[in-house]
């Protein structure tokens, strides 16, 4: 293997990690974590059909608006394009009594991470809705 | 109504969200929650009308237009026809890009930029914009 496909190897791998990372700290509304893996000018597209950006969604993080039950994240393709990188998968998720009953949300999503200084940060995120359904154990 | 009780003992400005999406309602309720105002959801423009009939009039009005029971277009018209409720000013949020078919004193178009949202409804319910 080229030394640049080696170097792609890592850096996905890296990637693969910061995903379950993200994932992890949204699950335990980590706002120190996610104020490092987001870039200050992220936008995200949410099911709800809203786009919003670091500063209010750290804001929802921290207040409780944003905290969830569940969050499972399966990245299905990652891909290298210089210091950009596109993943792709599905999510399962669940939020913590905004409705009642909570329902658990099957998504798709579309991450870009960018690497700045050194470091990747997620720049971008889109996240459709493949299926929602009642949460038969929300407690 | 929605999922959700209006508690009239809450304090800043009302808005009521009218939005046939549980996501979007939800999201858009807690939301402006968090921001400071008293926001009351309704599932469609007959759940919307229902609760405008036994309760105290909101500031603003977000209305979607494509919803079941009751679109935004048949809510607005009822809405302009009853002189209690004609005044309260409507933002519209829609993915409709023919704006002229929408008659509201704002519309945005979905997928909502929270950022204009906010500043929207700041504009109408008088207040300064929250940070």
């Amino acid at each position: 293997m080229s030394a640049p496909e080696d170097r792609n190897k890592v850096e996905l791998k890296e990637i693969e990690a910061l995903e379950q990372q993200e994932a992890n700290a949204m699950l335990g509304a980590d706002t120190s974590t996610l104020q490092t893996l987001w870039a200050d000018d992220m936008t995200v597209n949410s099911t709800a059909n809203m786009i919003a950006g670091k500063k209010l969604l750290l804001e929802m993080v921290e207040n409780g608006q944003l905290k969830l039950r569940v969050y499972e994240r399966r990245p299905v393709r990652i891909a290298l394009f210089g210091d950009l990188v596109v993943s792709t998968g599905n999510e399962i998720s669940q939020l913590i009594g905004r409705t009642l009953p909570e329902f658990k949300l099957f998504t798709s999503y579309m991450n870009v991470w960018t690497k700045r200084d050194g470091n990747w940060q997620l720049l971008a995120r889109h996240v459709g809705l493949i299926h929602r359904e009642k949460s038969e154990s929300p407690q | 109504m929605g999922g959700m009780h209006d508690d009239e003992e809450s304090k800043g400005p009302k808005i009521l969200v009218v939005e046939d999406d549980e996501d979007a309602r939800e999201a858009m309720v807690a939301l402006l929650q968090m921001k400071g105002y008293h926001a009351v959801p309704a599932g469609n423009g007959r759940e919307a009308l229902d609760y405008l009939d036994q309760a105290s009039a909101p500031d603003l009005i977000i209305l979607d237009l494509w919803m079941p029971v009751m679109d935004g277009w048949h809510f607005r018209s009822e809405q302009i026809k009853n002189p209690r409720l004609a005044h309260i000013p409507v933002i519209v949020v829609t993915a409709l890009s023919d704006r002229a078919d929408v008659d509201a004193n704002e519309v945005i178009i979905k997928p909502v930029d929270v950022d204009r949202l906010l500043t929207t409804v700041d504009q109408y319910c008088r207040r300064e914009p929250t940070s």
